[in-house]
């Protein structure tokens, strides 16, 4: 099957018939609800503080949803006027104590049958049906945009991005007016720009091999993120996931992966001295608006001992 | 779209650095208020990653009107300041880049950032 993305334009590709799957396919509402909560333990935030999170690519919401539940407040961006749309009508149906506010089409009706019908997709019914949510703020807040021409946020305005299946629409040359890496380029730049000092990114995304990956990983890395991908239950090809976990910490390094035993997957590394430790402590500074001395070849050296 | 919203938003269009396309101006058709639960701490909380003048701004043209000087120990304004952050919701209106003019419409409440590749 050819992939989606080689189709054409994202925006084109997520029409009213596509976004109607959303809320449709209990299968697509589970797995998409699944990876959005594994992004938001990736973000591995201190419990307790409430976030200002991006969801880029938030589609209908249903990453959207997860943020919420974890007690973030999120603002979500996407290119296709469908899927907000179906966003903006969950948000009201919340507002209304779970009754919709335009039910005026009946894949509405069916999709409430078919979520009741399918019994573990309980806390699904819970995410985007209960008022409370609402009472705690927590609410859908949507931008109409192009990720691909850079996030139009001011500097430091965000706590955290999330980002789930989507990703990879970056690299496409299916807008023709713009290649590939610019906008690859364009994306993390302004991803690293309204992230706070300290700020973090788990991204979750569908890479057509390892190459791919690898180029995606490469372009947060020149725009000055620390990280890395993630690869959870690398050797099962359908429940095999990658996210790609980001921080503006120079000193950060990406969490553990996930495996079949549900395990986390020991890797090495302690924390960081040294030359890093002395790189990541400037680019807070600098990130800060401190005055700071660029990075050289001396950077972090030990001084000769004088006497 | 809600103030708090509208205080991230920056105009990316070719020529205009952050500083220039910021803040975006705010011209409302329609709106809509929503009380929300009021607590002092997380408006406080919530101000610190909040330009305050920007907000203020924006706040009238949804008709509420903001002291010139912010002042986190006064309850009354963080009041206020919540209102203007979390209850009044945007419908219809537009927001326009400072510097070149562009404007970006307001729909059903989804602000539509979108340029054209010729406008990077
Ligand atoms: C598989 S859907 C996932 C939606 C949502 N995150 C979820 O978990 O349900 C991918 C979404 O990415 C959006 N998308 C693709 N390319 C985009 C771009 N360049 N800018 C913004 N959104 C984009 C699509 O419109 C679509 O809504």
């Amino acid at each position: 099957m050819p992939r989606p993305e080689a189709s054409g334009p994202p925006a084109n590709y997520y029409d009213a018939t596509e976004a109607a799957k959303y809320t449709s396919s209990s299968r697509i509402i589970r797995v998409q609800a699944e990876i959005a909560a594994r992004c938001v333990e990736l973000l591995n935030f201190p419990a307790g503080a409430r976030r200002l999170v991006v969801d880029v690519g938030c589609g209908s919401g249903l990453s959207g949803a997860a943020l919420e539940r974890a007690g973030h407040a999120w603002v979500g961006c996407d290119v296709s006027r469908d899927m907000l749309r179906v966003a903006a009508r969950r948000a009201a149906r919340d507002d209304d104590g779970g009754e919709a506010e335009d039910m005026d089409d009946s894949e509405e009706e069916e999709e409430e049958e078919e979520e009741e019908a399918e019994e573990e997709n309980g806390s699904e019914e819970e995410a985007d049906g209960g008022a409370g949510d609402r009472a705690a703020n927590a609410t859908a807040e949507l931008l109409e945009h192009d990720m691909g021409l850079g996030l139009p946020f001011r500097d430091g305005a965000f706590d955290g991005a999330v980002s789930v299946s989507a990703l990879q629409w970056l690299c496409y040359d299916n807008d023709a007016a713009s290649s590939a890496p610019r906008r690859l380029n364009r994306f993390f730049a302004s991803l690293y720009r309204c992230l706070r000092a300290g700020g973090r990114a788990a991204l979750q995304f569908y890479p057509e091999n390892d190459a791919q990956a690898a180029l995606i990983a490469a372009a947060a890395q020149r725009a000055g993120f620390a990280g890395g991908v993630v690869v959870d239950f690398p050797r099962s090809t359908k429940a095999r996931k990658h996210y790609l976990c980001l921080s503006t910490e120079r000193r950060y390094r990406a969490p553990d992966a996930r495996d079949a035993a549900g395990a986390p997957q020991r890797r090495g590394g302690g924390r960081k001295r040294g030359r890093d430790w002395v790189l990541d402590k400037k680019a807070h500074q600098r990130k800060k608006g401190g005055r700071v001395r660029p990075d050289s070849k001396f950077t972090g050296r030990k001084r000769k001992d004088k006497f | 779209m809600r103030l708090l919203t509208h205080n991230m938003l920056v105009s990316n269009a070719k020529g205009v650095s952050e500083a220039e396309g910021y803040p975006l101006a705010l011209e409302v058709t329609e709106h809509r208020r929503e009380e929300t639960e009021f607590d002092v701490e997380t408006t406080r909380k919530t101000m610190e990653t909040v330009k305050y003048d920007a907000l203020r701004g924006a706040a009238r043209a949804v008709a509420i009107d903001l002291p010139e000087v912010y002042d986190g120990d006064d309850a009354d304004l963080l009041r206020k300041v919540h209102e203007a952050l979390c209850d009044v919701h945007v419908i219809e209106g537009c927001l326009v880049c400072p510097k070149s003019g562009r404007r970006f419409p307001i729909n059903n409440g989804i602000p539509n950032l979108l340029l054209h590749e010729d406008e990077l």
